[in-house]
């Protein structure tokens, strides 16, 4: 290749190099990388549920949490405690009318845990019919509306109220603590993993045998990464004055909200007892 | 016009079944490609108008009771093959939780109230549509369109009633299903849907046709808005009225129980047996038999029964419709 030296010295090219005259026919070979695709996918799914877009995609919560969750919680005992199907039956016809105002994606997600509770107590209890238990499709069907009302609430509830109604409802601090640094790690450490398994798959040009060995790589800095945001927490909660002790916010009392569910729960307990034969 | 389990010979039953599955496949598909997705629960919508009509029982004055269907009434809305998918649903459901109408002559009910009726009046529509083009030309065709469809779904049903005696009768000449010929099956079930269901069906799909035209335009033609609202609020009043239902207190022809239909005198006396096949075929036991829960006074069971049904039609569309993957806007 001729090169002449310029005027300032520099020395200049005179013809182009024949390498960059050829094609590049570099095609990367085949890999398997299911395994990949799979974590990152599974990993997108849990921060998705875990995460801020969860609270994007659900209305905006008109009630009360804490009065939601007693109402949950008492409607579940009448539910358990009731000695016919008929009062599980009045719940269920409410719980189908609250679905049916949801979207198909959110009633998808809603009834998809109480399918599967369903499902895994009719397996459990199916037994019981050979020994004379004509009634055994009692227990899972008292399972499924209970479990669909809990994934309802979970569903229509941002965490964070989540966390608010459960101190209103006297939980110790130190469980909500807990709950809420579970749900912040899990996003935390999620996105942290999510970015090490797409950078893992970008640098893989080709066939790349060895990505498993990256996986230990990719837990060992994902460990240090919580160290590093547990110290990060320690010193927020420290210039924040944070000592762990949840004080939950008083709102101004919406009286209409709290004789709603008054009047509710207390339908509810007279349905129960109507229709138990307790009265009437 | 349901027709209860073992009415029908479990051959005839075959054959029906044999006769909807192209049906309801070629549905499927006309749907993925004509409707879309924000119409998908719609279907859902129209499913549950349809399985509320089909709660409000007419008396009839031989003792029998008569409903409505509203198969064309979603025909005209959705078009016919989305009409049969939301009735042969709303069947379903009548026949697994409530009931209502046969496992076994699930497909034979379809073919009726799902395929028959809805195709029938939104073409009879099309027609006199096409001849009588005006405003007033358009009520009167969805009235006729209506009466016909009704009419000739409840003829094909009297056939199919009516051939079982022909075919299917044990040694000593009594009738194994159901007992009546044809020369009384067909009168017996025409002549109701004649002078009552027809009638209450145009009123019916004419006034609620006119109610979503002016409320909701969107659910007619693409440019206009959807508002479900209306619609909705239209369904809980119809909950809400449900229980007049109960008011016509007989059973409608041909959906007696075994000792009903032994002292029924259809054939000028009383039966005096019950056939063989009903007095001892297949049974199930339904959720809510016949929209009543046990234990429960019967108007509030039947309003529980409209809810529940109701909202199951709604929920399952607007499930498919979050899975549907076929057109997404109209072209």
């Amino acid at each position: 290749m001729e090169i002449k030296k310029h005027a300032e010295g520099a020395y200049m090219p005179t013809a182009i190099p024949d390498w960059i005259l050829h094609s590049d026919t570099y095609s990367p070979s085949a890999d398997k990388e299911a395994f990949l695709r799979k974590t990152i996918a599974a990993i997108s799914r849990t921060i998705t549920f875990f995460g801020p877009s969860r609270y994007q995609v659900q209305k905006r919560h008109r009630g009360n949490i804490t009065a939601d969750l007693l109402l949950l919680f008492v409607s579940v005992l009448l539910i358990v405690s009731a000695h016919s199907v008929v009062f599980p039956l009045l719940i269920l016809a409410i719980e189908l009318v609250y679905l049916a105002a949801l979207d198909g994606k959110q009633i998808r997600g809603i009834i998809k845990p109480a399918v599967i509770a369903f499902c895994f107590s009719c397996v459990l209890v199916f037994p019981s019919l050979f020994l004379g238990n004509n009634r055994w499709m009692e227990l899972p069907f008292k399972i499924f509306i209970t479990v669909l009302g809990v994934s309802y609430v979970s569903r229509i509830t941002p965490l964070y109220e989540i966390s608010r109604a459960l101190r209103a409802v006297h939980i110790p601090c130190i469980f909500i603590l807990v709950w809420d640094m579970t749900i912040k790690y899990i996003i935390l450490l999620g996105h942290t993993i999510l970015h090490l398994l797409i950078s893992l798959r970008l640098r893989s040009v080709g066939k790349n045998d060895h990505k498993y060995q990256s996986m230990a790589a990719i837990m060992g800095t994902t460990f240090l990464k919580s160290q590093e945001y547990a110290k990060d927490t320690y010193h927020a909660m420290v210039c924040r004055c944070f000592t762990g002790t949840y004080e939950a916010a008083v709102r101004q009392a919406d009286w209409s909200t709290y004789i709603m569910y008054g009047i509710a729960a207390v339908l509810l307990i007279g349905c129960y007892l109507f229709l138990e034969g307790y009265i009437g | 016009m349901h027709i209860p389990d073992n009415y029908l010979s479990p051959s005839t039953c075959a054959v029906m079944f044999a006769a909807m599955t192209p049906i309801w496949y070629y549905s499927v598909q006309k749907v993925k490609k004509t409707v879309t997705q924000d119409k998908i629960p719609l279907i859902g919508i129209g499913a549950a108008f349809s399985f509320m009509l089909m709660m409000f029982n007419l008396p009839i004055p031989n003792g029998t009771t008569a409903h409505a269907v509203g198969g064309t009434l979603i025909a005209l809305l959705l078009g016919p093959y989305a009409a049969c998918i939301a009735v042969s649903v709303a069947l379903l459901i009548q026949a697994f939780i409530f009931g209502d109408g046969g496992i076994l002559s699930f497909g034979a009910n379809c073919f009726n109230m799902a395929f028959i009726l809805p195709f029938v009046g939104f073409y009879v529509y099309r027609f006199l549509n096409r001849v009588i083009p005006s405003k007033v030309g358009h009520k009167i065709a969805i009235l006729i369109a209506s009466y016909i469809g009704i009419n000739v779904a409840a003829f094909v049903a009297a056939v199919e009633f009516g051939i079982q005696p022909l075919l299917f009768v044990d040694s000593a000449g009594h009738a194994l299903y159901c007992p009546y010929p044809l020369w009384i099956s067909i009168p017996a079930m025409t002549l109701p849907h004649l002078l009552f269901a027809g009638v209450a069906e145009a009123v019916f799909t004419l006034a609620i046709y006119e109610f979503i035209g002016r409320v909701s335009p969107g659910v007619m033609y693409d440019a206009g808005k959807i508002k479900l609202n209306p619609l909705i609020g239209l369904l809980v009043a119809l909950i809400c009225l449900s229980p007049l239902g109960l008011l016509a207190s007989g059973t409608a022809w041909g959906e007696w129980g075994g000792n009903e239909l032994a002292a029924d005198a259809s054939l000028g006396k009383a039966l005096g047996y019950i056939p063989d096949k009903i007095a001892h075929g297949f049974e199930y036991e339904a959720l809510f038999p016949d929209y009543t829960v046990s234990g429960m006074a019967e108007p509030l069971g039947y309003i529980l029964s409209a809810i529940v049904g109701a909202a199951l039609l709604v929920i399952i569309f607007k499930v498919i419709g979050s899975m549907y993957h076929g057109n997404k806007k109209a072209c």
